[in-house]
This record gives C-alpha cells, structure tokens and sequence, in this order.
C-alpha cells in the first residue's frame, strides 16, 4: 500500500512538471504581457515607454526566455511561494483565497444536488425503463442535456429577474450580495444564498441530465447480469434487486465520475461565473489569462492539476472499496 | 393418490419479438414426485432452460408465460405459480423452490460474500438474526462440503474456483430446505471431474433431505446416473417421457434413440465414426409442420409426418411417446 501510494504520488509530480511547464510555455509564448495589455487595452496614451517597460519587465523577470522563468518560478513553488499577481498586485495564495469560498459555495452545492437528485432519478428510471412516464423524464433530462449552460443562464436571467421583477419569485441578476459589510450576518448569508439560487440551477441541470442518465445506463448493463437472475430466484423484491444487488454494482463507474468532479469543484464554471458576475476561481482564471497575469495562471493551473491528480487516486482507492475484485497493490 | 409435488400443464411461454410470436416453449407438461429426481432434457435451444424459467416465472421480458398453469402443492396447499401474486411467488422462490443455474463464475453478484450471499437468502425467507443467518450459511457451507467453510464465508466469488461457486449456488439454493430444487445445467460450464462431485453431492443432499430435483441437461449420462424420471424435449415440446431404466432400455421415439446412439462409448471396439442425428434443431421462427422432428427423421413418411402433428400417447404405463409410429419402429 505503501509502495503503491509512494509510486502514484513520485508519477504525479512528474506529470505535474509535465502540465506545469506546457502551461507556462504557451502562456508565455501568448502575445503581449501583463504590462502591455493591462495599459495598452485602457488608455493608449498611458503605455509605457519602451525604457520603464524593459525595467519593469527586468523587475518581474519577464525579460529572460521562458524556461528560465519557468525554473524561477518552479523552484519558489518547491518553497511554497505561488508569487504575487502582476496586475492585481496582491500574493496568489491570497487571490484564490478570497475566490475559492464563493465558487466552492455554487460549485459544492451544485455537486451535492447533482448526485442526491441523479441517484433516484437513475434508479426510476431503471425501474420503470421504456413505461411512457420515464420515457418522457427521459427526453426531459436529454433535452436539459444539449440545451447550452449560457442559453440557459439567459432565459432564466430574463424569467426571473426581468419577467418576474417586483414579485415575490424575483431573482438577482447576478453580483453575488447587495447588502454592505456591516449588515447582520444572517441576512447576509441569506442575501448570498438568495443570489447563489440561479448560478447554482445552472451548474446543476446539465450534470444532473448526465448523471442520471450514465446512472440508468449503468443499471440497464448490471440487470442483465445473471447474478440478477439469482437474485430474483432467492425471492428478492424487485426495489432490493434494485437497490441493493443492481445498484451497487454500479457504484464502481460512479465512483470514477465522482473522482473527476473534483477539480469542478474548486475550478468553478467560467461561463457561469462570467454570466452571473460571480467572483469566483473560474472568472479568475479567466480574466488573468486575458491580463496575462502569469502567477495567477500558473498558481491556478497547478492547483487544478493537483486536484485532478488526487481526485483520481481518491477514485482508484475508491475502486478497492466498492469493488472486491480491484486490488490496488 | 397424492397431487405431485410440481404439476406443469401444457405450459405455452412465448416470446414476443420483430420475428413474430415465438413459442419457445409449447405446449409442455410434466410432473414432478416428492423427493424424486426429474430429467429434462434435449439439445441447446429445444426450450429446457425456458421451461425451468418459466416455473418460477423469471422469463424476462420479450418472454411471456402466455397459457397453462404450473401447481405447486406443498405443506397441503396449492399454488399456481402462473397465476399466484408476485408476493407469494417471492416467498416459493428461494424458499420452497431452489435454483441452481449453467454459469456459477456469473450466477453470484460480484461485491458480495459469499457469507453475506448465502446469509440474505435465510434472511429473506425466515425471521432470523443477521448472526443466525450467518451461523446458517456456514452450515450450508459445510452441507456442500466446501473447504474451509469459515473463511469461505467471508471471501469473494472471484476468490472461488468454478466448482467451489456451484457449491455456494447450490448452498443457497438449499439454504431454506426446500422442497424442490431446479438444477439448470449445474455441470455443464465445470470441468468433468467436478461435474462428477457435484452430481454426487447433489444425489446425496437429496437422499439426505429428500429434496426433489428438476434436473436440466443435454447430457443422457448425467441423467443415465442421477435421475429417476426423464422427459425429452424437441423444439418446444416433450417427445418422450418415462422412468430412466425404461428409457434407456426402450428407447421409443427416433429423436431419442439418436440420442443415446450419438453418445461416444468408450469401450466401443469398433472404430466407426460416431453416429450423429442430421441437421439442427430448428427455431421457433421456423417450426416444421406436422411433427417437429420429421425434417431430421429417417423413419418419417410422407404426408402423416408432414401434415399431422402427432400427439404424446401413452405407449406402456408410465412410457409417453409423440410418434405416429413408434411401436412399427420398435418392433
């Protein structure tokens, strides 16, 4: 066990050199730097002279090749430093700080939606596979599917902010609080729940279709198993056959589905933060890609592939424990 | 006379598919005696495993038990497991009627014990502990002479040999004593050597407990060695039925005789090549008219065979045949 941990972690700081450095080297080679789109972009008038700009570029040690760089910025990752922004001139440990919260509030609520509401939805659907009412669930959920997170966002940003101004069911359209700081604290929260209501429908609908669906798949493929059979012939109900005997087995592509989530879990919707003004990790992302804030890519994209790294050894544990046959020596 | 134990009654079960309305099995009756032992048999797709299915109503869907009935009569009452509400049937399967299918490396879920396997079948069916119905398992373990019966109970089926799970299968399946056991081609996926230890186990557990058995095969020397009655079926229906030692000392119907003569004798001085009955069994798509087994018969004449379905007639007391010549043949 052991050996097999230490084998998986030594692998996965190797693909993280391999991620890391591929990141940086297409950030770098993107053009521009953070100087020249953060004040060219603004105000033509206040771009720097080539002289302050060669300085501050020496200063940011944007003024040597890539790889070196890259070493630089590695070898102060090893000692725990992710840098400070180039733009928002503030360390991005304490960027992804202050966005983590927000996104992990949409994106944890979303996830946890997601997975309570696909289970049964997948088990009825199984239950009741080809009766008229679960093939109308069905296109419902494949409609939901391949109806475009952003589409979605809009219309509902128009029924319930527009249509429904000034009712009782009116919603945000979008901002993540309206109320100051020195407001009480529940009612800040409820202000933020209350804003949180549509970005979080959106994340889940899309997942939740899929969910359910990659759910009932699995248990069409576990019930025509013969050990199904067997279990109808020791006189097992048909919800126990279900739940207990079809169900289980199908934990095991769950289990995989749900080790992926993970990094969407910090990593948040860019589209949907971008749509609904949340200031969350995905909207920091994006906007320091378009600054160019190289920290700030970098310190997200290690996060992100850290996660990804460990939600698939989660997952691969994870198999040793619902299925007996995995053994993960 | 008492009523039988099982009664099936021109049992029709169909499958409903874009080729049509297929009969898979047509028309079948048996009977079953307390404590005996009953062989089904005949070739791959003549309908035996759609019969042994339909008894306890696990055809699943496109297949439909369409008419007959199937009486069950145990502890002096009656069911017609065709009929009975699905709760009652839950409480025949597994609990008076035990099942035993072809494929024991499939036939066991996977993410369970065997403990916990054999354990959920006593639990289902009687009030018991979870301690008590463990206790049971091992019991059932050691029944069924399994190895190591302790720590078995806590392994997985892919830590089990193919015999070893035909052992568990058949633990649960006598777990809660019942009165009758369907055997669905138990050896057929096992090495010969342990088909053997399985046909003696499941002897002796039958004399033991006096459990009857509705054995399913296409092999006439596990039958020839195990049972006391044999029906053999031809696509869909029975062609002939009757004790063991009169069918094979009398073989009426062509169908059956070829199959005892396809049988390799090992003792056989000559060295002629084995005999084979021509062509295939045909499918329910493609029934033949008249008798079904008149397209492969070398005694079939025309038109009668052709044209006149022949019915099961009983030949001698207890011999059923369906031939329309099966005392010229015989003669």
């Amino acid at each position: 066990m052991v050996a097999y941990l230490l084998r998986r972690v030594l692998l996965g700081l190797v693909t993280l050199v391999v991620i890391t450095l591929m990141v940086y080297g297409l950030a770098r080679s993107m053009p521009g730097n953070p100087l020249t789109v953060q004040l060219g972009e603004s105000d033509p008038s206040r771009k720097l002279n080539p002289e302050d700009q060669q300085r501050m570029l020496e200063i940011y040690g944007l003024d040597k090749p890539w790889p070196i760089g890259y070493v630089q910025w590695i070898s102060k990752v090893i000692q725990g430093d992710l840098g400070r922004s180039i733009t928002r001139k503030q360390p991005v440990t304490q960027l992804i700080g202050e966005r983590i919260g927000p996104t992990v509030l949409i994106s944890g609520t979303a996830l946890f939606l997601t997975w309570f509401l696909a289970i049964p939805l997948g088990l009825y659907a199984s239950a009741r596979g080809g009766r008229i009412d679960e093939r109308f669930t069905g296109l419902v959920l494949y409609a939901l599917y391949s109806f475009p997170t952003f589409v979605a966002a809009l219309f509902l940003q128009i029924i319930f902010a527009v249509w429904l101004r000034d009712t009782r069911w009116e919603l945000p359209l979008f901002g993540m609080s309206d109320l100051s700081s020195d407001a009480p604290f529940y009612a800040r929260c409820a202000d933020v729940a209350w804003h949180a209501i549509l970005p979080i429908t959106c994340q889940t609908y899309v997942v939740l279709a899929y969910n359910s669906r990659f759910i009932k798949a699995n248990l069409e493929e576990v019930v025509r198993q013969d050990f199904i059979r067997t279990a109808r012939a020791k006189g097992a109900g048909p919800w126990r056959v279900l739940v207990h005997h079809a169900f289980r087995n199908t934990l095991i592509p769950l289990v995989t589905l749900l080790g992926l989530s993970l990094p969407a879990l910090v990593g948040g919707s860019v589209i949907i933060e971008q749509i609904f003004t949340w200031p969350g990790m995905g909207r920091l992302f994006f906007e320091s890609i378009r600054e160019r804030d190289y920290p700030t890519i970098m310190g997200l994209t290690l996060m992100f592939s850290v996660l990804t790294l460990v939600g698939q050894l989660l997952a691969d544990l994870l198999y040793s424990i619902v299925d007996p046959r995995v053994n993960v020596e | 006379m008492a009523a039988p134990l099982l009664e099936i009654k021109d049992l029709v079960t169909v499958f409903h598919t874009s080729e049509g309305r297929l009969p898979a099995v047509d028309g079948v009756s048996l009977s079953i005696e307390r404590g005996r032992t009953l062989g089904l048999v005949g070739e791959s797709g003549c309908g035996k495993s759609v019969t042994a299915m339909s008894t306890l109503r696990l055809v699943s869907s496109p297949g439909r038990i369409e008419s007959g009935s199937i009486t069950f009569t145990t502890e002096g009452e009656s069911i017609d497991l065709v009929t009975a509400p699905e709760k009652q049937l839950r409480k025949v399967r597994g609990g008076r009627i035990g099942m035993i299918f072809q494929e024991p490396m499939t036939s066991l879920n996977p993410v369970f014990t065997i403990g916990n396997q054999i354990a959920e079948v006593v639990q289902l069916h009687r009030k018991v502990s979870r301690s008590e119905a463990r206790s049971r398992a091992l019991e059932m373990l050691r029944l069924v002479r399994v190895a190591a019966p302790e720590q078995r109970l806590d392994e997985y089926p892919h830590q089990l040999s193919g015999g070893m799970r035909q052992r568990v299968m058949i633990a649960i399946a006598l777990a809660c004593e019942p009165d009758l056991i369907i055997a669905d081609e138990p050896t057929t996926a096992l090495d010969v050597t342990i088909q053997a230890q399985i046909l003696d186990l499941l002897d002796d557990l039958r004399s033991r407990l006096g459990t009857a058995i509705l054995l399913i095969t296409h092999d006439l020397g596990v039958v020839a060695e195990t049972c006391d009655d044999v029906a053999v079926m031809y696509a869909g229906q029975i062609v002939e039925q009757a004790s063991a030692v009169e069918l094979f000392s009398h073989p009426l119907h062509p169908y059956t005789i070829g199959l005892l003569q396809a049988r390799p004798n090992v003792d056989a001085r000559d060295r002629s090549p084995l005999a084979t009955i021509p062509g295939m069994v045909p499918l329910p798509q493609n029934f033949p008219s008249g008798c079904r087994f008149h397209p492969r018969c070398s005694h079939a004449r025309e038109p009668q065979c052709k044209l006149d379905p022949p019915a099961l007639r009983e030949i001698s007391p207890g011999h059923f045949v369906r031939c329309h010549f099966a005392e010229e043949i015989n003669s």
